[in-house]
């Protein structure tokens, strides 16, 4: 019995961290993301991010790496009187404020448009949905400059890396998280798919905290306005004061 | 050496905070004025978010300020019933300014609000200054003089108070007023107001000069304290590492400063003066009117 258990124990981390239950020995698709949390503290410059697992049937390998959504204000600017003033305006609805993309061929030879749109995959493919629109002109010309703007902060990967399969069942894709990542949770998908068609889908988490003495000296000053400014007056104060002490000595 | 500011959301370095600390403080030294009206475009030039520059501005001015205020505390030069009334009406313009500012904010036109102000405020500013050290320059010599104080319309308006220190029998509507305007530029400019509370004090309330300059930085610790912790409260915009590090800066600069000042002659101090504050105001007006790069800009409605 004593002879079994580390047998047992090597058992159960392996399916725990493979993030499947322990009696599903017939799903085709096993997934783990490396490392699942990401700190970011004042020195964080950006890091990579790998995806690993085994797949038992042929087929493609397709993974979305999304950032948490949030609703976001898209503003443009019109001169009026000679000065550049933000007049239209759209919002949308549960934007990834990530969004990364890897794929063991192009994922337009893997799938049609249509499951494309249906799945969101691709940045021509996902969906923002308005909330409301304030403009006369299209609101396409928003959804691109939201893209725009995040591929320029390298929050959006303007392609698709690459997932290489080994042994035809071993598969991994690299993706990297930028200096300036947003906090929050983030959920990496992944398909198999074959003949167009989507065999078993798998969700691994992965969470990306700030750390450090700036991360709490931003929550402090979101959580406890008051005490913060409180704080900060009183810093001020004393700031102020030594300076004053200081100098009228010399 | 990177640092990190917490509220800013930006890595910049901190000899260059320490830098442009000490150069506003020697400038504020040498032209005996607050340095808020040209730390807060400086800020932004650096890639600061206007929102955060304005918040931190008015910290930082409770720092710069306050030694100062205690210097003149110390020989008796506050008059602090006049200080009571620039107070109460401060509170009520710089929660005032806040709460506009937190609506224009959260209307998407708040950068460009403090962008306006800051243009037409330099521009008015550094012309009046401008004029002001020309004609001093050709009049040099001629000295005019002028009563212990003028009575005017002022001095006719109800609730009279007496004010002991400042040998004054006025109403107190004016020092509410003024503590009112200084509390709206304090929200959304992060300026202390020195250089409008001085002139309205000597021309328009009469005060005695040995008294104004104590009184007003008084009214000016006060009223920056209150926006500063508005700001704090209500658009969590103060960056207590960058305020710190500036009023580090600050503290030393404005000490060379005073003693370069010193040197110097008084109208071409402000005709420099003049010429900087123009230049700052020029630099944010070319911003207004040139075509941006990105018509398009995002926020995230979360973080209105």
């Amino acid at each position: 019995m004593t002879g079994r258990m580390p047998f047992l124990a090597l058992l159960l981390i392996l399916c725990g961290g493979l993030s499947a239950p322990a009696d599903a020995d017939d799903t085709p698709l096993l997934v783990d993301i490396s490392p699942q949390t990401i700190e970011v503290d004042s020195s964080f410059h950006g890091t990579t991010i790998i995806l690993f697992g085994v797949k038992s049937l042929p087929g493609d390998i397709i993974i979305t790496l999304r950032g948490p959504e949030a609703p976001i204000v898209v503003r443009r600017k019109r001169v009026v009187a000679g000065i550049w003033i933000n007049r239209d305006s759209v919002a949308f609805r549960d934007v990834p404020q990530y969004y990364a993309l890897a794929a063991s061929r192009p994922i337009d030879e893997i799938m049609t448009t249509e499951e494309l749109n249906r799945n969101q995959i691709g940045s021509d493919h996902i969906l923002l949905n308005t909330i409301w629109s304030q403009t006369t002109d299209e609101v396409s010309a928003f959804r691109e400059a939201v893209w725009r703007a995040r591929t320029q902060d390298a929050l959006y990967a303007p392609t698709a890396g690459e997932v290489v399969i080994t042994h035809d069942s071993l598969f991994r894709a690299t993706l990297k998280l930028p200096g300036n990542v947003p906090i929050g949770d983030y959920v990496a998908e992944t398909l198999l798919v074959r003949d167009g068609e989507v065999l078993s889908r798998r969700e691994s988490q992965l969470k990306v905290e700030k750390s450090g003495i700036s991360a709490e000296i931003y929550d402090f000053a979101k959580g406890q306005g008051a005490l913060y400014g409180l704080l900060a007056i009183a810093a001020a104060l004393v700031a102020g004061w030594v300076g004053g002490v200081a100098f009228r000595k010399n | 050496m990177e640092i990190y500011l917490p509220i800013a959301e930006i890595s910049t370095n901190v000899f260059l905070l320490l830098g442009l600390g000490g150069a506003i403080g020697f400038l504020s030294g040498m032209f005996g004025v607050g340095g808020g009206f040209l730390m807060t475009p400086m800020l932004i030039f650096l890639g600061v978010p206007p929102i955060v520059a304005v918040g931190t501005g008015t910290n930082l001015i409770v720092a710069s300020s306050v030694s100062g205020m205690m210097a003149h505390w110390r020989r008796g030069n506050v008059d602090f019933r006049m200080g009571a009334l620039l107070f109460s009406g401060g509170i009520g313009g710089s929660w005032l300014g806040v709460w506009l500012f937190r609506a224009l904010r959260e209307a998407g036109q708040i950068d460009l609000v403090i962008s306006l102000f800051y243009v037409v405020f330099l521009t008015v500013v550094g012309c009046l200054m401008g004029f002001e050290s020309i004609r001093a320059a050709l009049r040099r010599g001629t000295q005019r003089r002028r009563k212990a104080h003028q009575h005017n319309w002022f001095h006719g308006l109800p609730l009279k108070v007496r004010f002991r220190r400042s040998k004054l029998y006025v109403s107190a509507l004016p020092p509410v007023v003024v503590g009112f305007l200084m509390g709206l530029l304090a929200a959304f400019m992060g300026v202390g107001g020195g250089f409008i509370m001085i002139p309205v004090m000597i021309y328009l309330i009469g005060m005695p000069t040995s008294i104004v300059v104590g009184t007003s930085l008084f009214g000016i610790v006060v009223i920056s304290t209150v926006s500063s912790f508005a700001h704090a409260v209500q658009n969590h915009n103060v960056d207590i590492i960058l305020a710190l590090l500036l009023a580090a800066g600050a503290v030393i600069g404005a000490q060379y400063g005073t003693r370069f000042g010193l040197k110097l002659q008084g109208e071409y101090l402000r005709a420099l003066l003049a010429t900087l504050v123009l230049a700052v105001g020029g630099r944010l007006l070319y911003d207004l009117v040139a075509r941006p790069d990105d018509l398009f800009s995002m926020t995230l409605m979360a973080a209105l």
